[in-house]
């Protein structure tokens, strides 16, 4: 017993192969669908053309076309079309001369003879008249159903009714409608005959009063309060848009795309009357100006667009100058009071209203002007014309702020070339070359019309490279002027970061220098290894201060134009002027982290003059401050932690524990895909080579299956012949028999 | 020339004629000699003259027509001896008798007093444009003699031969002429137009000249006495002009000769190698050398000097001295230059260099990022702190160093010093504790970094932390401040190529940003002065 169950349980768990069985049952599906397609063999499937002349060689395409074109129509026109007749209505079928109408008729009676009779054969099979039978729950849910079917079926009907009669209503409505317009018309009277001319010109008038400008409101004057609270507002968008920029985002464009032209060209209108085209609100000096400009002037009216411009016939041959040398030339030798006028009639003769193009030329004369205030500054004026020469500077300089905001991109270009060539002329490292002042003013121009504290600023950045770059390769110890200019710089980035409060390396280091150039007995300066500048004992230049020289007691007022000076007074204001310059510096640096590091030169040399100049209050008191800042400074320090960013977690490749092992398994991948994949392509290789299996057992099937066949073939063939060999030998026999009788016979 | 001066000369002339000799005179004399020996004492006449003419020079009495008086003379006296040297004039062999011995002996003497005549005009100083016509006009003269002589006083027929004691008088006049003056103060080179004649026409040229220059070069070296400056500028310019030879076609390079037949050993690369060598050594040591001059060696050794020499661990000396000398001086910029080559002994011939670090340490000193070297002593130093036996401390010390200087450095120095401290950091992780140190300090914290140490072991740097870096967030210029908050980020990149960021000038940052494209927005300042200067103005405390 216990065997049998051993093997029973083996033969369980043995997948036994029957390959004889499975070979036959293989054979007998190919022997069937064999048959089946031997059978099926030119009988059904393909496609067999049967379009007009498609084989026909000697027909070029057109007339093959031209044929199929013309057997398509024949085809189509000879087709018997009942809807095509009109009168065959009458027409009727016919058999053998009788209508068949009748007999149609007749086959509907007998068709509904035949359906009432099995109806009614249907009703007798369940006898009404049977008692009752209990209704099984399925009639009843039938009955239900029915029922709710019939009733839903009355509603729709009811609803479609209606919905008939709305329709139609609609439909009415129109016509009703149009009659009854018809009818007002008709009793309105015509009127139009009865007026007089007063009423016509009256009417007209009063259209004319009704379209005229003045017809519309205009806007309430506002209050001052209004007028405040607009500024203040205006102000706070555009503090707003710059802290944006100070901080890097980008601005968005939306609102200012436009802005500018708008305000421009719109919102200028008294200013254009005027001749310029500066916003009134934005410099009441130019427009009081510009009004006095046109004094004793035959002014000339211009109209355009139903307003009166008027401007000076006097400069109608003005030209707009495109270069510096034709500016000169419109200069000539007038003084510089005369010049203002010049410029502003410029400006009003080639406003860009006015004509076509003027605005490119008014860009172009921007450039100019530029060139003009750089070359007057350079130039430098004589002591007798001082303030007219000041007040040329001033009003070009302080219309040139004004036109940047007009023309953004034609200063962008101008202010590009001069920076460049500050540049060349800074790389050629020739002091004749850099500084001059009209560099200092240029930088100047720069900062006062545009918005310093941006991060990012086409303009303002490289003009702050070049200030940087300046401030490195000065040489303050052999060029009075380069120390007066880097003096300048240093206040002028103040003016740069006095918002964005940007550190800038070189201010440090030269101030330093600046110091160390101009303070008295520099070799003996104590701790001189702290400072930041050199290793080595500072020791006396060109500018030192001699010992007794005492600081002025108050700022003094430095001149551009007297940069040459070299007098102990002068380098005495400059020294005071660099020590105010720390202290602003301080007072802008106050929050850096490394205040501490900054200023201990500093402290050294403070130190050091204090022994000198105990007497400028000015010193001590920044020593003190600074001092104070240090020590607080050092209070507040602590060691930096700037990577406290949120922990990220680490992925991890760690081999994982495996339950249920299988050496036999093949994949134990770790990546899903990668194992997908794997599969997928085991499991193509598996059916291709079934596949392929299948494919041969098959072409061998059905070559032995024709072996077969011709063997066959073969075998009937002989077959018959046989037969037809036999019964000749037969006949042969027969008649061999006869003639041997016949022979015998006539013997 | 005023024609009251001239017809004062002329008068001269006429009282004196005998003193003054023409260009007629000249050329007689010139002939007769050609004709007949007994006429030599023409000679003699010819060289007074011509000192004459020469002292005339220096006194600056001079006229226009002197130039042409003293061409002829170089001209003539040129031909004179190149025609007995051709003769064999000069040349004493066995066979000659007393007489020609004499004769022979006599006309050398002459021949010197030649070449030293035309030394005379070298010397001259304040030198305007026809005296260095006439200057370069005696230095053809006499590299044609030179050639003449080497082509015809052989000791024998048909034997190789190099003129070497000429030469080497000439080279020794040659080498001292020019002016203090025209020595630049970049690279120390000098304009003298001699030296640049000499180096165009002959000694670039021909490989024999070159070869023998620094033959003798050592022994001038040893004799010098005075203008050590000049002579030192002087060969500093032949070097500096272009390699000694090719480094392809060194045959073909050498087979260039000035005179026809020069003995063979000039042919020995080696040879000339090993006088190159000895020249430079000699001249390195010798030579007191002013710090100006040790950086323009340094400033050409690696790629004039050092190649062509056989041997150049014999430049340690050299350049330890230099090294040292940049501290003592406390001229970084020369311990920078020094450093390069003393890296290259360190690796190829194992120098040891006692407390490295320490002096590296030194280096870091206020001027070194406004320096133009700087870009070389980063490299240098990126290579040196990829040691990753380096302790921390170390590390610690030269970043706290870097960031302290950045404070006042230019923004192009700043721009590399970010990345460097970076790579730095990354390098070496324990040093991060220098931006993110979350230790408990205490109330009473202070900078523990101690800036006067000078070993860098023993500053505390870590303790401390890279405030001056912090502030840099904060930098003018936006890139630089973008560039510094790269501390602050999660360090995920792997390094920083420090070759992009090595070479920016204030130039390239100035063109980056003015070929940023308009974009329809410039920022205009909405607050309103209304004046520039004055009071009330945007700068106050100016006026035009």
């Amino acid at each position: 017993m216990s065997r049998g169950k051993r093997e029973d349980a083996r033969s369980k768990s043995r997948t036994v192969g029957k390959p004889g069985i499975s070979k036959q049952i293989g054979q007998e599906r190919r022997k069937v669908e064999y048959e089946a397609r031997t059978a099926r063999k030119n009988k059904s499937g393909g496609i067999i053309d049967k379009r007009f002349g498609e084989s026909n060689k000697e027909m070029t395409n057109e007339e093959k076309m031209l044929e199929r074109f013309t057997k398509e129509r024949l085809a189509h026109a000879s087709k018997y079309s009942l809807a095509d007749d009109e009168d065959s209505d009458n027409d009727t079928l016919t058999h053998s001369g009788h209508s068949l109408s009748g007999k149609v008729q007749k086959d509907e009676g007998d068709e509904g003879e035949f359906f009432s009779k099995k109806r009614e054969i249907d009703e007798n099979e369940t006898p009404p008249d049977q008692p009752a039978r209990k209704k099984t729950k399925a009639e009843v849910m039938k009955e239900v159903i029915a029922k709710s079917k019939y009733y839903k079926h009355l509603r729709q009907e009811e609803h479609a009714k209606l919905q008939h009669q709305v329709s139609e209503l609609d439909e009415n409505f129109n016509d009703v409608m149009t009659d009854l317009k018809d009818t007002t018309k008709k009793a309105t009277p015509t009127s139009k005959e009865e007026k007089t001319g007063i009423d016509i010109a009256y009417d007209k008038k009063v259209k004319q009063v009704q379209l005229s400008g003045r017809a519309a409101p205009a806007d309430r004057t506002k209050t001052a309060e209004e007028i405040a609270q607009e500024k203040k507002e205006n102000l706070e968008r555009l503090e707003n848009q710059r802290l944006r920029r100070m901080q890097g985002e980008l601005e968005n464009q939306e609102e200012h795309a436009d802005d500018l032209d708008d305000e421009f060209w719109a919102g200028s209108d008294e200013d254009v009357a005027n001749g310029l085209a500066v916003n009134a609100e934005d410099a009441p000096v130019s427009a009081e100006d510009l009004t006095d400009t046109t004094l004793g002037d035959s002014s000339a009216t211009i109209t355009i667009g139903g307003k009166v411009i008027r401007f000076g016939s006097t400069d109608t041959g003005l030209i707009c100058p495109q270069k510096l040398d034709e500016f000169l030339g419109l200069v000539g030798d007038k003084s510089y009071e005369e010049v203002i006028p010049l410029i502003k009639q410029v400006f009003k003769k080639y406003q860009p209203k006015l004509r076509e193009g003027n605005k490119e030329k008014i860009g172009v004369f921007i450039g100019v002007l530029i060139d003009y205030i750089l070359k007057l500054e350079d130039d430098g004026c004589k002591e007798a014309n001082k303030s007219q020469y000041i007040h040329l500077m001033e009003f070009s300089i302080k219309l040139i702020r004004d036109l940047s905001e007009k023309f953004p991109e034609k200063l962008l270009d101008h202010f590009r070339t001069h920076l460049q060539s500050a540049q060349d002329r800074i790389e050629s490292r020739d002091h004749h070359k850099y500084p001059l002042r009209s560099d200092l003013v240029l930088y100047t121009m720069v900062g006062r019309s545009f918005s310093t504290s941006d991060m990012y600023h086409l303009i303002v950045t490289p003009a702050l490279v070049l200030l940087g770059e300046s401030l490195e390769f000065m040489k303050i110890d052999k060029h009075i002027t380069d120390l007066f200019a880097g003096i300048y710089i240093c206040d002028l980035l103040i003016q740069y970061e006095r918002i964005a409060k940007r550190i800038v390396p070189e201010v440090i280091n030269f101030l330093e220098r600046v110091l160390l150039t101009l303070v008295q007995d520099p070799d003996k300066i104590l701790h001189s290894e702290k400072l930041a500048t050199c290793v080595k004992q500072p020791t006396r230049t060109k500018f030192t201060l001699s010992i007794e020289t005492e600081l002025p007691a108050d700022l003094q007022t430095l001149s551009l134009s007297n940069w040459m000076d070299v007098s102990q007074s002068q380098c005495a204001s400059l020294l005071l002027k660099t020590v105010s310059l720390l202290d602003q510096y301080v007072s802008l640096f106050i929050e850096t982290s490394s205040f501490i590091e900054i200023s201990t030169p500093f402290v050294v040399l403070l130190r050091h003059m204090v022994v000198y100049h105990a007497s400028t209050p000015l010193i001590p008191s920044l020593l003190k401050k600074i001092e104070n800042i240090r020590r607080i400074a050092s209070n507040e320090r602590e060691p930096l932690q700037l990577q406290s960013h949120r922990p990220l977690s680490i992925p991890t490749y760690a081999p994982k524990f495996e339950e249920n092992y299988n050496p036999d398994r093949k994949f134990y991948d770790p990546d899903r895909t990668r194992q997908e994949v794997g599969k997928l392509q085991h499991q193509i290789k598996e059916e291709k080579k079934q596949n392929m299996r299948e494919l041969r057992r098959q072409t061998e099937f059905e070559a032995r299956a024709h072996i077969n066949e011709k063997k066959e073939e073969y075998k009937k063939y002989h077959e018959k012949m046989a037969k037809i060999v036999n019964s000749i030998q037969t006949q042969e026999g027969t008649a061999k028999n006869e003639y041997e009788r016949e022979k015998r016979r006539r013997k | 020339m005023s024609a009251k001066r001239k017809s004062i000369e002329e008068d001269k002339s006429l009282k004196r004629p005998k003193n003054v000799i023409t260009v007629d005179d000249i050329k007689r004399w010139h002939k007769e000699i050609s004709t007949s020996p007994k006429y030599y004492n023409n000679i003699v006449r010819l060289l007074d003259g011509f000192t004459k003419e020469i002292e005339k020079l220096d006194t600056h009495s001079k006229k226009d027509d002197d130039d042409d008086v003293i061409k002829t003379f170089i001209v003539a006296l040129t031909q004179i001896f190149q025609s007995l040297l051709t003769a064999d004039q000069l040349r004493i062999s066995r066979h000659d008798n007393e007489q020609q011995v004499k004769v022979s002996k006599w006309l050398r003497t002459k021949y010197q007093n030649y070449l030293e005549s035309i030394y005379q005009i070298w010397a001259l100083e304040g030198v305007s444009d026809g005296v260095v016509e006439l200057q370069i006009d005696g230095l053809s003269s006499l590299m044609t003699l030179l050639q003449v002589e080497s082509d015809t006083m052989a000791p024998s027929k048909e034997q190789p031969y190099f003129a070497t004691g000429s030469y080497k008088s000439i080279l020794k006049a040659l080498l001292l002429t020019g002016n203090q003056t025209q020595i630049r103060e970049q690279g120390y080179t000098i304009d003298n137009p001699l030296i640049l004649e000499f180096y165009d026409q002959y000694f670039s040229n021909y490989w024999d000249i070159k070869y023998f220059f620094f033959d003798a070069l050592s022994d001038i070296v040893k004799e010098l006495e005075s203008k050590e400056m000049l002579f030192f500028a002087n060969v500093i310019t032949l070097v500096k002009l272009a390699p000694m030879y090719p480094e392809k076609d060194i045959e073909k390079y050498i087979s260039e000769r000035f005179v026809a037949n020069p003995p063979s050993k000039v042919e020995s690369i080696f040879k000339f190698r090993s006088n190159f060598e000895k020249s430079w050594t000699q001249m390195m040591t010798s030579l007191s050398l002013s710090p100006a001059e040790y950086k323009s060696i340094l400033l050409i050794i690696h790629k004039r000097i050092i190649p062509f020499f056989e041997d150049p661990s014999r430049l340690m000396d050299f350049l330890t001295d230099a090294y040292d000398l940049g501290f003592e001086e406390k001229d970084i910029s020369l311990s920078i230059l020094a450093l390069n080559g003393l890296w290259e002994l360190m690796k190829n011939y194992n120098l040891e260099y006692p407390d490295f670090y320490t002096k590296l340490y030194g280096i870091l000193t206020p001027e070194l990022l406004h320096l133009n070297y700087r870009n070389r002593f980063f490299r240098l130093l990126d290579l040196f702190m990829s040691s990753t036996h380096l302790s921390a401390a170390i590390v610690a010390s030269f970043i706290k160093q870097l960031s302290r200087l950045s404070l006042t450095a230019p923004a192009t120095a700043i721009v590399a010093v970010i990345p460097f401290v970076y790579n730095l950091l990354k390098r070496h992780p324990t040093c991060m504790l220098l931006i993110h140190n979350t230790s408990d300090v205490g109330k009473d914290f202070v900078d523990p970094f101690k800036e006067e140490e000078t070993d860098p072991s023993n500053t505390d740097a870590l303790e401390s932390s890279l405030w001056e870096l912090q502030t840099m967030m904060n930098h003018y210029h936006p890139q630089v401040a973008s560039l510094a908050k790269i501390l602050s980020q999660p360090f995920n990149k792997y390094n920083y190529n420090m070759e992009d960021f090595l070479d920016w000038s204030y130039q390239r940052l100035f063109d980056s940003e003015m070929t940023k494209r308009f974009k329809g927005e410039l920022g205009v300042e909405f607050e309103q002065w209304d004046t520039m200067f004055g009071d009330d103005g945007f700068m106050k405390g100016y006026t035009f």
